[in-house]
């Protein structure tokens, strides 16, 4: 198979299958209709990715599933059929250039009365209506987002292997940046090679922002920036592995560390070091936010730690779930064992401007891991 | 040509002032307002997302790194832009645009449109474009409430890609910018082709290139014998022989060029019949005939090799701010941005896939994507 480097395992599918089946036994429902935008990223996960193993091409798709009987993937690109076909698990694949109408027919052909739709929240509202007009009122139609959310939110052994993988190709990203920024180099340019390592070593996508700046605000695409002495380089890398996220964020500065760069960096440094130690498995996502915002707040900055400046001290890296959610003071998502996520202390600071520092970790028994190896520090160029 | 898009813009994202002046939107936005007074709306509700932003940036020149932004258009006075992004995402989202109102939605644009409606009184009439087929349904409904009796809301879409249509020398220029860039991703594809190569350096090489050049977005295509069809780039290893086809696309300025090529070192023969009438059929575009007219007529000119089976497929689409813009039934104009495909396949089933970007001048068309031949 072209992607079986991307192939889950038999059993991890059998896995999401009887998930799948159970949670539509808990809510008496007869079929899971999952929507997929073809787009997938950590803030927005296509669930026909989480639950076929195939990303559409920019369109709509829709996977019909009915316990006991074949998936059946409706695909409204003739072009996608044959992908399709390589890499979705278990599934029919039919073209259909109004798959949400086939996916009905699929449905009236099962005798459907309640069914669970999955992806709702990201369709458009034509399709949407188009769906419930076409399934017509005797049909009750329910969120099956939960249902997924709950299936995805924490990570087994084969997923936290993409993570891992994810989070190599982020390390050797940042490293081929390193060896590219100097003076004179346009933004752009380090985006460039960041993007030509993480495709060569086979993710299929990033989630990630290259920009600098003498004195940043935020992390934003690159402008045309050309890096002088001075300067701060925000790092954000993203890849998707095989789906799966690892996000790797550091600040480097061209030329020598000013001093109240040294301080801050350092201040960054403690707020992770300190932070990753109290996470463990039973505490809350908020937790997490209200320490780093407590040491943030302790040593001078927490007017910066709130919006405008800062919003979230990390997020999921979705698939299939954005579990735990933003970190934010607000969201008491209780963390899990085999929960991954980013941690980043990102700040604004007065005297340095806008810098980063963050970790993807993989929640275990007593405490966290991260796959990276890239050292969690300022660097210099 | 159909392409995986990626989630998040990283390339050079800026307003180029001088290539877009302030007044050229100045000028859009009395196009539109002229456009609501005759159809008596008070105001345009126009959403994009970062996948098709046409309207959106028509009229706003902002560009969504993710997720949308809503335009809200007055008949008369200065627009208001609703970003779907954090506060702090502000000054970047200023610094695209010359709309001075930006405002934070990242929970959805109802509250802000609510405020922003008031002036236009209890029940204005509001024209929409890219809402219903873009806008993700909660957020429809969230906002449904605020357009008042559905009866009275217009579908302004059409009158819109109008004006979009024929595109101004700078708009040209943006594309022609971008066709470069595509150019250059299509050298750096063909200097590594070689057997034993994997598909996704191929991409990743014609990636960088384009991003080197400053493209902002960019998305890509390939196959490879036996597929037919194009995937994203995946390992899948590049054969000793038979042709591998890529689609490759990049913006400059929100703008952009297309173009496709199939290359082997074993099929030189193939490819040059195929571009012999791709050349032809890009001799013959002109203003003065509707796409489907102009398709129709080079089918036609072409029928032998259509009837044969070798000629399977003649397209003509629009590029412009939207990757594939819709053509309409009226005559092309000099100044439309066009990409023509033409396949080809022999017996064998082998399929010989070229696309180009052209500007059409009263002259003719003018290839904007590199000569076919040059790889």
């Amino acid at each position: 198979m072209r992607l079986s480097g991307f192939r889950l395992s038999e059993a991890e599918w059998a896995k999401r299958n009887r998930g799948v089946t159970s949670g539509l036994e808990e809510v008496r429902t007869e079929a899971l209709v999952v929507y997929g935008t073809g787009q997938h990223h950590l803030l927005l996960p296509d669930y026909v990715l989480f639950c076929s193993g195939f990303l559409g091409i920019g369109t709509h798709t829709f996977l019909v599933l009915v316990p006991g009987e074949t998936p059946e993937l409706f695909v409204a690109e003739r072009a996608d059929v044959t992908r399709a076909e390589v890499v979705a698990w278990m599934a029919t694949v039919t073209y259909a250039p109004d798959p949400g109408a086939a996916a009905v027919g699929r449905l009236r052909q099962q005798g459907v009365r309640r069914v669970a739709l999955a992806g709702r929240r990201w369709m458009p509202y034509d399709t949407f209506r188009a769906f419930t007009e076409t399934l017509g009122q005797e049909v009750a139609v329910l969120s099956g987002d939960a249902l997924l959310e709950e299936m995805a939110r924490v990570k087994g052994p084969e997923e936290r292997k993409r993570v891992s993988q994810a989070a190599a190709i982020a390390d050797a990203a940042f490293a081929a940046l390193l060896a590219a920024a100097r003076p004179g180099v346009a933004d752009y340019e380090l985006a460039a090679e960041v993007e030509y390592v993480i495709k060569c070593l086979g993710a299929s996508d990033n989630f990630g922002l290259i920009s600098a700046g003498a004195r940043n605000e935020a992390g934003h695409p690159p402008t045309g920036h050309r890096l002088a002495p001075g300067d701060v380089i925000l790092a954000e890398i993203t890849p998707c592995y095989g789906g799966y996220f690892a996000q790797l964020c550091r600040s480097i500065v061209v030329g020598n560390l000013l001093p109240q760069q040294k301080r801050d960096a350092a201040l960054q440094h403690r707020v992770l070091t300190e932070t990753l130690a109290a996470v463990r498995p039973g505490r809350s996502a908020a937790t997490i936010a209200r320490t780093m915002n407590r040491i943030m707040s302790d040593a001078g900055y927490g007017i910066y730690s709130h919006p405008p400046y800062m919003r979230s001290r990390g997020h999921g890296l979705g698939f299939g779930s954005t579990s735990p959610g933003e970190l934010t003071e607000d969201n008491e998502q209780v963390i899990e064992e085999g929960m991954t996520f980013v941690v980043h202390p990102n700040q604004y600071f007065p005297d340095s401007g806008y810098l980063i520092l963050g970790d993807t970790i993989e929640v275990v028994a007593d405490g966290v891991q991260t796959p990276l190896q890239t050292p969690a520090q300022i660097f210099t160029v | 040509m159909r392409f995986y898009h990626p989630v998040l813009k990283a390339g050079r994202t800026w307003w180029d002032h001088e290539l877009f002046p302030v007044e050229r939107f100045a000028d859009r936005l009395g196009q539109v307002q002229m456009v609501l007074q005759r159809l008596g709306a008070d105001a345009l509700l126009a959403y994009g997302d970062a996948q098709r932003y046409g309207h959106l940036t028509y009229i706003s020149h902002y560009l969504p790194k993710h997720r949308g932004g809503l335009v809200v258009v007055p008949r008369n006075g200065e627009p208001v832009l609703f970003i779907e992004a954090g506060s702090r995402e502000i000054p970047w989202a200023r610094s695209l645009s010359w709309i001075n109102d930006v405002r934070a939605a990242s929970d959805g644009v109802a509250r802000g449109l609510a405020e922003v409606l008031v002036p236009l009184g209890p029940a204005p009439r509001l024209a929409l474009a890219g809402l219903r087929e873009l806008m993700r349904s909660p957020d429809w409904e969230d906002i449904l409430p605020l357009l008042g009796d559905p009866s009275r809301t217009l579908d302004v879409a059409e009158e819109l890609t109008v004006l979009r249509r024929t595109k101004e020398r700078n708009e040209q220029e943006a594309v022609t910018h971008a066709a470069e860039m595509v150019t250059a991703g299509f050298e750096a594809a063909a200097g590594i082709l070689a057997a034993g190569a994997s598909t996704d350096v191929l991409m990743a090489a014609a990636e960088r290139a384009m991003r080197r050049l400053g493209a902002e977005d960019m998305r890509m295509a390939v196959s490879v014998e036996p597929d037919s069809e194009p995937w994203p780039a995946t390992r899948q290893v590049l054969p000793a022989h038979g042709g591998v086809r890529i689609g490759l696309a990049a913006s400059y300025q929100r703008y952009w060029a297309q173009a496709a090529r199939t290359l082997s070192a074993g099929l030189q023969d193939l490819i040059a019949d195929t571009a012999a009438v791709h050349t032809a059929c890009l001799v013959n575009l002109g203003p003065g005939r509707s796409a489907e007219g102009t398709v129709a007529a080079l089918s036609t000119k072409f029928a032998s090799l259509q009837a044969a089976g070798v000629l399977k497929r003649l397209d003509l689409r629009g590029i412009g701010l939207d990757l594939d813009e819709p053509l309409g039934t009226a005559s092309l104009q000099a100044g439309a941005t066009l990409v023509l495909h033409t396949t080809t396949e022999t017996a064998s089933e082998v399929r010989i896939l070229l696309a180009d970007t052209v500007l059409l001048t009263k002259d003719g068309a003018r290839v904007l994507t590199g000569k076919v031949d040059a790889l």
